[in-house]
């Protein structure tokens, strides 16, 4: 019996952006029990398409269940930035999205003549014309897709950046940013696929008795019926963040927001009054953002302290990676000269000579690029990976080291040596991923 | 073959069928198949309504991480299927909020006139369910819902709504961030007992004990007046006694510090109305060129500028709380055509509630001027409430004060003291405790400053 039949759809869905067409293969058992999921699964399939380039998104077995912060979607692809294979960990409700609309795992293919959208849905894909958007802002772009795709309920979606080919292009998930530092948004941009919209109508089983394991977790954490006030600048606190990047929250009030399933909310929006003197306004104009990039924010912090909530907003505006906007911009940089440049096409399109943290071979932007440095290296990769297998958000997991991988792995099984085996399993995937 | 006729909820509708089916059929009337609810409210009712569960949700609390609805959903299909569940969670990215769109158990809920089928009911515990036998899903009542709490389930095509789990709701038990809060409703509404008692209490003192005269009566050394008799008497007379005007000063201080407390909670002549208007149903309108509360201004004017004409308190001899007091009570005089006036007036409450304190009543007009420099008013917090359901604030409020428009839009309600009578009705029914008394000074309402501060 394969112990991952309440947790899989087990459908492949193949899509052929350059012939627009789109099938739905069997996930074999065989692969599940040997990679158990996320971007194990992920990695092997991009092997096996390895001649059509593909983007491969996959989920874990645990995404969409009770387990806490159980929302990891994985996008496996060649990174144009470094030229190796970068799975980029993708938050919010994507990822049981995507596994509630009938698949475990989507392969896109090719190259697209037209800018599309790919309609996650009811065990199908619907190919749809990007061409209105190409162009518009994010804001627009969610606009467009909550109007013409009903009640769409997750959406990966690429900005201006990307359609203009900027260096430092990301996708963004619906209007939260996300953690692409590793040119996603270039991959998907240079097939012509605008956006993966997700809607999952239908649901799965999971197991019994997994609700209360859940909140016995979360309850051992120390994190139930606390309303958690600061997800995000704990966090920050976690990464070692100076003063100076806490300080720029501290005068601001902050709503806390999470992930799907999650206890502990670490996005937050927040409103904020701005005045870019420098454009030459004179009344402080009332604005909100949402953050959710915790690398990003830091790095835009320490560029500059009194323009990052607006360099912040203007990052998701444009679909830009706010690490390559803080290495772009001169020392207390304002979001009018990120306008001006971007409006005036004077932004790089090449990363070279920005003076910022570039991805590079490090394991950190192969594996959940974008993903604050919580913990040291190595111990950062094994968590990483361990979550980006099970399909947990990996900074869930670098928050709360005290969470095992036995407490996770027993909402599959309970059996101990089935227990045993899927912890090799899931050692030997994860060693793997760390050392290619 | 033979044309058929079967009546379908009062509409006839034409069928042809055969001889032999004919046979067979019987004619049912959907009243037959689900009698229409009781909608008569009884005695009883009126003190102690029937309880109304709901589950109140917290917007600062909640963090949208779609607990509530992965336990519905599993309650509803047996599989997380969120989109499957009787809760919706929507977020607006652009603001940073979330909503939770949840059946709030109406008291008249709108779903239950709009099913064809009667599908739809209110048991008795308060509990609006969807009866799945009846259900033929043509999706009218998601449509007739303020809320849109009637979910259609995309996958089956099913109307999914929320039936509180039989009183012990999954998503308020589940939900980590404590955003969701069961409540059965308030068997008692102590503001409510408070208030009948205070009213039946000054009732008893001014028309009876203290010998029929609320206009000026003298307990020892505490002497109390009515402002608008002072104001008549001084027209008349043209001197001012300072005694009289001292005795005024009281009530005129009491409005400054609490508001229109007097009419909400001691006028005799507005615990009458409160009593008639509860008991006689609404059946006219009230006619639009009286719809002005600027009304009782002029009669206040009207009554001290003909004082000032005749010579004596004009207004007095024809005022309806001098009246009642009196002619009503057992040691008071009974005047001829003085009897009629109370009841005259009160006969209004038929076309709108309070009707005379609304628009006519010049002691009203002139502590509505001074509770407007008060120190309290009363807050809607549009942003902790479901404005579009509820709206309990503005059905109890005696004097119409509470704008349904801009509680729809969410935006709160600016509450004008000087109409208000703080009879609290609106604090003491809502059930998110959204409505609430504060001092002039304070800004901000409820909801607002529940932000969390890094």
């Amino acid at each position: 019996m394969n112990i991952f039949e309440h947790f899989y759809n087990m459908t492949i869905g193949v899509v052929d952006l350059a012939e627009s067409s789109f099938e739905m293969l069997p996930l074999e058992g065989t692969i599940l029990s040997e990679k158990i999921g996320g971007v194990a699964v992920t990695q092997a399939l991009y092997e096996h398409y390895r001649d059509d380039d593909p983007l491969v998104l996959g989920v874990g077995p645990l995404t969409g269940s009770y387990a806490p912060a159980a929302c990891l979607l994985v996008i496996t692809f060649r990174s144009p930035v470094t030229g190796a294979i970068s799975h980029v960990p993708m938050m919010h409700r994507a990822g049981p999205d995507m596994k509630f609309a009938g698949f475990d795992v989507l392969v896109v293919k090719h190259r697209a003549t037209q800018p599309q959208f790919l309609y996650v849905t009811g065990r199908t894909v619907d190919i749809r014309s990007a061409d209105d958007v190409i162009g518009a802002e994010v804001p627009e772009v969610s606009r467009y897709v909550r109007w013409t795709m009903h009640s769409a309920r997750s959406m990966l979606v690429t900005g201006p950046a990307a359609d203009r080919g900027l260096a430092g292009a990301a996708v963004v998930n619906g209007l939260w940013g996300s953690p692409d530092k590793t040119g996603l948004a270039d991959a998907m941009a240079s097939r012509n696929l605008k956006g993966v919209i997700f809607k999952g109508i239908d649901g799965l089983s999971f197991g019994e008795g997994h609700l209360e394991r859940s909140e016995n977790i979360i309850r051992n954490l120390g994190l139930h019926g606390h309303s958690k006030t600061s997800g995000f600048v704990s966090v920050l606190d976690k990464m070692d963040a100076d003063e100076a990047v806490r300080g720029v929250m501290r005068n601001y009030a902050m709503r806390s927001m999470a992930c799907y399933r999650c206890p502990f909310p670490c996005m937050g929006h927040v409103t904020f009054s701005y005045r870019d003197v420098a454009a030459g306004d004179h009344d402080k104009a009332e604005m909100g953002v949402n953050l959710s990039d915790h690398v990003g924010f830091a790095a835009l912090a320490r560029r500059s302290r009194d323009h990052a909530l607006a360099l912040s907003e203007q990052c998701i505006r444009y679909g830009l990676d706010p690490v390559v906007v803080a290495g772009y911009l001169p020392e207390d940089g304002t979001a009018h000269q990120l306008r001006q440049a971007f409006e005036d096409d004077t932004f790089p399109t090449d990363r070279s000579g920005l003076n910022a943290v570039a991805p590079t071979e490090d394991v950190r932007y192969r594996l959940g690029s974008g993903i604050a440095p919580i913990v040291s290296d190595n111990g950062w990769g094994m968590r990483v990976g361990l979550s980006m297998i099970l399909g947990v958000c990996p900074l869930f997991l670098l928050m709360f080291p005290g969470l095992s991988a036995e407490e996770l792995l027993s909402f599959i099984s309970s059996e101990t040596h089935a227990l045993a085996t899927l912890k090799t399993k899931i050692n030997n995937a994860n060693r793997a991923l760390l050392e290619k | 073959m033979t044309t058929y006729h079967t009546r379908f909820n009062g509409v006839r509708k034409h069928t042809t069928m055969s001889e032999p089916a004919r046979e067979q059929t019987t004619v049912i009337t959907l009243d037959e198949l689900r009698p229409r609810a009781e909608e008569k409210k009884s005695f009883s009712e009126y003190f102690m309504p029937p309880r109304h569960p709901c589950i109140l949700f917290d917007p600062q609390k909640c963090t949208g991480c779609g607990t509530c609805e992965m336990v519905c959903s599993e309650r509803n299909v047996s599989k997380i299927a969120p989109l499957s569940a009787s809760v919706k969670v929507l977020q607006d990215d652009r603001e940073g909020k979330n909503f939770a769109i949840l059946c709030q158990h109406c008291r008249h809920p709108l779903c239950l006139e709009a099913c064809p089928t009667r599908a739809i009911e209110k048991g008795e515990d308060g509990i609006v369910r969807i009866n799945k036998l009846f259900c033929v899903e043509c999706g009218l009542c998601t449509m007739a819902c303020p809320e849109a709490a009637p979910l259609r389930d995309e996958k089956t095509g099913g109307i999914n709504k929320c039936d509180l789990c039989e009183g012990e709701p999954l998503c308020v038990q589940h939900c980590p961030e404590n955003a969701l809060t069961f409540t059965r409703g308030k068997a008692f509404r102590w503001i409510k007992g408070l208030r009948w008692t205070v009213q039946a209490i000054s009732f008893l003192l001014l028309v009876i004990v203290f010998l029929g005269t609320f206009c000026y009566f003298k307990v020892g050394a505490v002497t109390l007046a009515c402002p608008t008799g002072l104001l008549q008497n001084i027209a008349s007379s043209r001197t001012i006694v300072l005694v009289g005007a001292s005795s005024a000063l009281a009530l005129l201080i009491l409005t400054v510090l609490a508001g229109r407390v007097f009419c909400g909670w001691v006028c005799p002549f507005g615990f009458i109305l409160d009593l008639v208007g509860g008991i006689i149903p609404k059946k006219i309108g009230w006619p639009s060129f009286l719809k002005s509360r600027m009304i009782k201004y002029g009669v206040l004017a009207g009554a001290v500028g003909g004082s000032a004409a005749l010579g004596f308190q004009a207004f007095c001899t024809i005022c309806p709380i001098g009246s009642l007091c009196r002619s009503y009570g057992v040691q008071g005089v009974f005047r001829g055509a003085e009897l009629a006036i109370v009841p005259t007036l009160a006969s209004l409450e038929i076309a709108q509630r309070r009707a005379w304190c609304r628009y006519f009543c010049p002691v009203g007009a002139v502590l509505g001027l001074m509770a407007n420099l008060g120190l309290i008013k009363i807050v809607i917090g549009a942003n902790r409430c479901k404005k579009f359901s509820c709206q309990q604030c503005a059905d109890v409020c005696p004097v119409g004060i509470i704008d349904r428009g801009l509680l729809r839009e969410g935006v709160s309600p600016k509450i004008p003291m000087t109409e208000c009578i703080m009879c609290m009705r609106c604090v003491d029914r809502c059930p998110y405790g959204a409505a609430k008394i504060r001092f002039r000074w304070q800004k901000g309402v409820p909801g607002i400053p529940g932000e969390t501060r890094v």
